[in-house]
Parts: structure tokens; C-alpha cells; sequence
């Protein structure tokens, strides 16, 4: 073919799955990088200190704890058909990610005309849970101790 | 290349009311994972500096009480669980 520009079919297929497999990559890694950036960017202060709340003379600022967990994993794979003659090629690529950002809140700044003071927010629901979970492991810790065999045979019955 | 690990102290925009002004701090750590995309972003409230009218400073600590209980709990599981181990264990020996 005269123009370089046109497609040839023969030689320039292998090279056009490279370049494919190249393009999807880079794309890819592009979105990925963006995402990236999109996620580092709530390590700032913004996130964690809410818009003031004005209530007559009284602002309150709420604040949270926030912890974001992000992962991603891409892969790719061409290959061509082993049988002479055969010009079969083929390809695919994919890719996946996952991520969770969790939120709670732990006080709230108060400014009043008496001054500002700090008001912690105490979550009942997560204290009230490890207090079980300690108790119960406390609890379990005691039983065993106090008759090792007895709690062994129980659980082989 | 980036940091694998990051951790700082900043400050945020300061708010005015009336004669105070609050600046609020915050710490972020940073973790990525070296050559895979991901990591983990954890942000914390610090702390916050309150400016008044005659130029004092005061900076005001936030506690996360929730946190601090929820460790004392598990501190006191875990001592109350290896003191009961060895007072078990010495009477067993004896």
C-alpha cells in the first residue's frame, strides 16, 4: 500500500493487537490514576471538619474520623492459535477495584459567647459491643482456666 | 515516586465568629501499596486553635473518647485474661 497511514492487513495485525493491548493498558492506568488522585484528595482537613452549623449566637463545627481503603488490580492477555495456518488471534483484558470509606463522628467544637469548648460524641453502640466482646472473652478465659477437661469434653460430645 | 508512608498535621481554613477565630487540625496517614494501585487514607480531628480578640492563643485538643474507651476495654480483657492464665497456671503447678 502506498499510504503508511492505511491499515495493512497482514504484518500490521500483530502489531495493531500490541498497540490495542498498549492503549487498553495506558487507558486503563489512566482511569486508575485518576480514581487514585480522586481518593488521596480527602486526606485533607475538609473532609474531616463539617460546614459550621449557626444556631442565634451558638456555632457548632461538627468532626469526624475517616478511614478510606481503596484497591485495584488489572490484567491482560492476547495469544494466537498454535495450528499452521491458522491465523486465529485473540485477546482480552480486565480489571476491577474496591474500596470503602468509613465515617464516625467524634465531637463537635461549640462557640458560644462563653467561649469555645470541645463536646466529645461518645457512639453507646461501638462501646456497648467491645464491652461484650471483652466480657465474653474474659468470661471464656475463666471458664477454661477453671475446668480445662470438663470444657474440652463438652465440646467433643 | 511517592511516599509509601505519610503522615502530617494540617491546617484548615480558619473560621471567625464573633471575637474568636477557630483554626481546625487535622492528621492524615497515608499508606500505598509499593506498585500496585490502592492504599488507605485514614484522617483524624486534631486539634483547634482559638485566636480571641486581644490575640490570645488557645489550642483546645479533640479526644475521641469512643476510641480511648473502646481500648481501655480491650486492654482490661486482655490483662484480666493473662493474669487469670498464670494464676491458673501457678495453681495448677503446685
Amino acid at each position: 500500500m502506498s499510504d503508511e497511514s492505511n491499515f495493512d492487513a497482514t504484518e500490521g495485525e500483530e502489531m495493531d493487537l500490541d498497540d490495542l493491548e498498549l492503549m487498553e493498558s495506558e487507558q486503563t492506568m489512566d482511569v486508575i490514576q485518576d480514581t487514585m488522585d480522586t481518593f488521596l484528595e480527602t486526606a485533607n482537613v475538609d473532609a474531616v471538619y463539617g460546614e459550621p452549623i449557626e444556631n442565634g449566637q451558638t456555632v457548632v463545627i461538627p468532626s469526624a474520623e475517616i478511614l478510606a481503603v481503596m484497591g485495584f488490580g488489572m490484567g491482560s492477555g492476547y495469544g494466537s492459535s498454535s495450528e499452521e495456518g491458522d491465523e486465529n488471534q485473540g485477546g482480552g483484558s480486565g480489571g476491577g477495584g474496591g474500596g470503602r470509606v468509613l465515617a464516625r463522628p467524634v465531637a463537635a467544637i461549640i462557640s458560644s459567647p462563653e467561649g469555645v469548648r470541645v463536646e466529645p460524641i461518645v457512639d453507646v453502640t461501638k462501646i456497648a459491643l467491645a464491652g461484650l466482646t471483652a466480657g465474653g472473652f474474659m468470661l471464656g478465659m475463666i471458664l477454661r482456666m477453671m475446668s480445662p477437661k470438663k470444657a474440652v469434653g463438652k465440646i467433643k460430645t | 515516586m511517592a511516599n509509601f508512608f505519610e503522615y502530617e498535621i494540617k491546617g484548615g481554613k480558619p473560621f471567625k465568629f464573633g471575637e474568636n477565630t477557630i483554626t481546625p487540625f487535622a492528621k492524615s496517614l497515608v499508606i500505598r501499596i509499593p506498585g500496585l494501585p490502592g492504599g488507605l487514607v485514614w484522617n483524624k480531628p486534631e486539634s483547634v486553635l482559638v485566636v480571641n480578640a486581644q490575640g490570645g492563643e488557645e489550642v483546645i485538643p479533640i479526644q475521641d473518647t469512643t476510641r480511648r474507651i473502646e481500648w481501655t476495654l480491650i486492654g482490661a480483657s486482655l490483662i484480666t485474661s493473662l493474669l487469670v492464665w498464670i494464676l491458673f497456671r501457678k495453681r495448677a503447678t503446685a
